[in-house]
């Protein structure tokens, strides 16, 4: 099967997915605008208009997270819990097809409130039309590297335990522990060359420079480069290393 | 290596661990290309853990599975492309229809969305679901839903299905409208290789089957060639509370059997039985021995003497049906 094939068929499953999703829970198209609300409601009160643009910019990365997190669970409980995992593997169904066709499907009804917080983003930022596309690469970037660690992760946890543990993980480092909704100078100046050993740090950092929200130091941007290439690599390695098969 | 026409599933000398548990002591047997195959055992006896390991899901401790020419460990995506299965406790609880739940399946191994839509309402219908098409998979009742697994499996193209435990929980008509379907597949050349515990389903339905005790082949042939393996032809059912004065004759087995009294055997010794049953005045059912009492004679030594179940025994006894490497 050659890329444009296995391209074709992770659409194609994504589609199907998210659109029976968004068919049967609509509400479930409400969970990505929320969230963010959430902490933008916090953060507002707190700081008022301050940082309005920082928390926009930081809901649109929210929705390549919250999908590439959420599949962890997805995937861990088709495993553990449906055992559809089985019927996939003893199928001509990929790994990475299984994998990817469900980030996406996830990522794909998160659209709709990336759409509304990008729109917003652009609109306190002043940015420019053309960071779009940029945007929505850096985020796909995100999806893939995170997808790939959950699936990887998930094809390794046997109990219910491991994966509320292991998702807590997930959610805290990618989410919490990386400059998304502030920036990074706003991390004591040792730690922010370590903020990029987490994966949402680099895109994050690029889609708010992309918004002209801050001008990162050259390092920054080169660190930011090379945790991305790491992510890359360590994503591809992670889809390999997945135990589809088990022992 | 080259795939042989008339083999569709070799295995040798295949053996499983779970840590220090063993649950396949050397099975070797073949499945033949277009034959429904059953594999036969007690609950824990592995059949579960060899259709895991056939179909790429599980490895091996050692042995070999060859599908179709395609070593399942060395190249398991291609035996993954020639197969599907219905695995024996998934659970089919999601929102979404039973449409989509099948599309997707379809879609997922490569299926276009128009050929998995068209594909999916033909396995429904073959299920005998087709109805329920649009309902929420979580509305379905339990034995509907694990009929959405076996549409999953008969509308994929698979030249090789893997059905564990494939009639669990459907009602009587239901279960002879999916062997009636799975006849229908076998005619078409489809190679199937199912688990069950139900004899008389097996018995009707498989070309040959296979029981797994001790974690290997105890014995594989046509169900004909099993039961005659075991040297069982007749069996005399008695009330057990009136056959206490009816002793077995030296090569009738005598099973307590829920409220009756089983005894089987040769049709002369049996025969003898009823006389003296009869003379005694007491009602008595007498039937040709059929497959589970050669299964229940096969796989009871265990049970009757309580010996730990750790795979000590050999495949010995090369007879009409009975152990060997289950070739030929
Ligand atoms: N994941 C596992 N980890 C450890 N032991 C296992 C595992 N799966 C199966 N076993 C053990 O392997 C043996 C064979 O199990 P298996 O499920 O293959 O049996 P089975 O013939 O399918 O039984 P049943 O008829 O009940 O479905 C059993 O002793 C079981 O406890
Ligand atoms: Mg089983």
């Amino acid at each position: 099967m050659d890329a444009a094939d296995r391209l074709k068929r992770i659409t194609r499953v994504a589609w199907l997915d998210a659109t029976s999703i968004a068919k049967t829970n609509p509400l479930f198209l409400l969970g990505p605008f929320l969230i963010p609300l959430s902490l933008l409601l916090v953060m507002f009160l707190y700081t008022g208009d301050r940082n309005l643009a920082f928390l926009l910019a930081g809901a649109v990365v929210f929705q390549a997270i919250n999908a590439g997190t959420i599949v962890f669970s997805d995937f861990s409980a088709q495993k553990i819990y449906f055992k559809l995992q089985d019927l996939y593997c003893a199928s001509p169904a990929r790994p990475s097809v299984y994998a990817y066709s469900k980030g996406l499907s996830r990522f794909l009804t998160n659209v709709p409130a990336a759409l509304a917080y990008l729109a917003l983003a652009l609109y306190y930022s002043h940015a420019p039309l053309y960071v779009v596309p940029v945007i929505i690469v850096l985020l796909v970037f995100l999806l893939v590297v995170l997808t790939s660690l959950s699936f990887f992760a998930s094809t390794l946890v046997s109990g219910e335990t491991d994966v509320f543990m292991i998702g807590n993980i997930f959610t805290f480092t990618a989410f919490l522990l990386s400059p998304v909704y502030y920036p990074i100078t706003a991390l004591p100046a040792f730690a922010q060359p370590y903020a990029f050993l987490f994966p949402a740090t680099g895109p994050a950092l690029l889609t708010q420079w992309a918004f002209g929200l801050l001008a990162p130091a050259a390092w920054m941007v080169q660190l930011a480069l090379l945790s991305m290439a790491c992510y890359a690599v360590v994503a591809y390695a992670a889809l390999r290393a997945a135990r589809w098969r088990e022992n | 290596m080259k795939p042989s026409t008339t083999i569709a599933l070799s295995a040798q000398s295949v053996f499983k661990s779970y840590g220090g548990n063993e649950a396949l002591h050397g099975v070797s047997f073949d499945v033949r290309k277009g034959e429904i195959f059953s594999l036969l055992g007690k609950n824990g006896a592995g059949k579960t853990t060899f259709i895991r390991i056939a179909t790429g899901q599980l490895l091996p401790t050692s042995g070999t599975v060859i599908v179709s020419g395609h070593d399942v460990v060395s190249n398991a995506d291609s035996v993954r492309e020639l197969i599907s299965l219905v695995p024996q406790d998934a659970r089919v609880i999601k929102s979404s229809s039973a449409l989509e739940f099948v599309q997707l399946y379809l879609a997922l191994c490569g299926h276009s969305l128009a050929d998995s839509r068209r594909r999916a309402f033909e396995g429904l219908n073959a299920v005998g679901i087709g109805s329920f098409a649009g309902v929420a998979c979580n509305r379905l009742s339990g034995g509907n839903r694990h009929k959405l697994l076996l549409a999953c499996a008969i509308s994929s193209n698979a030249p090789i299905l893997f059905l564990d435990e494939p009639t669990v929980g459907l009602d009587a008509q239901s279960r002879r409208e999916l062997w009636k379907t799975l006849a229908g597949l076998r005619r078409k050349g489809r190679t199937i290789v199912l688990t069950t515990h139900y004899m008389d389903e097996a018995e009707v339905l498989s070309d040959r089957v296979a029981v797994i005790h001790n974690g290997v082949v105890a014995a594989i042939g046509s169900p004909q060639q099993i039961i005659a393996g075991t040297g069982f032809e007749l069996r005399l059912d008695v009330d057990a509370s009136a056959a206490a004065g009816l002793r077995a004759p030296k090569g009738v087995e005598r099973f307590e059997f829920g409220q009756k009294i089983r005894f089987v055997g040769a049709v002369r010794e049996v025969e003898a039985l009823a006389k003296r049953a009869v003379s005694m005045h007491l009602p008595i059912s007498v039937a040709r021995a059929n497959l589970e009492d050669a299964f229940v004679k096969l796989t009871g030594e265990t049970a009757a003497t309580g010996e730990k179940p750790t795979g000590t025994a050999s495949e010995k006894g090369a007879g009409d049906g009975r152990g060997g490497n289950g070739r030929g």
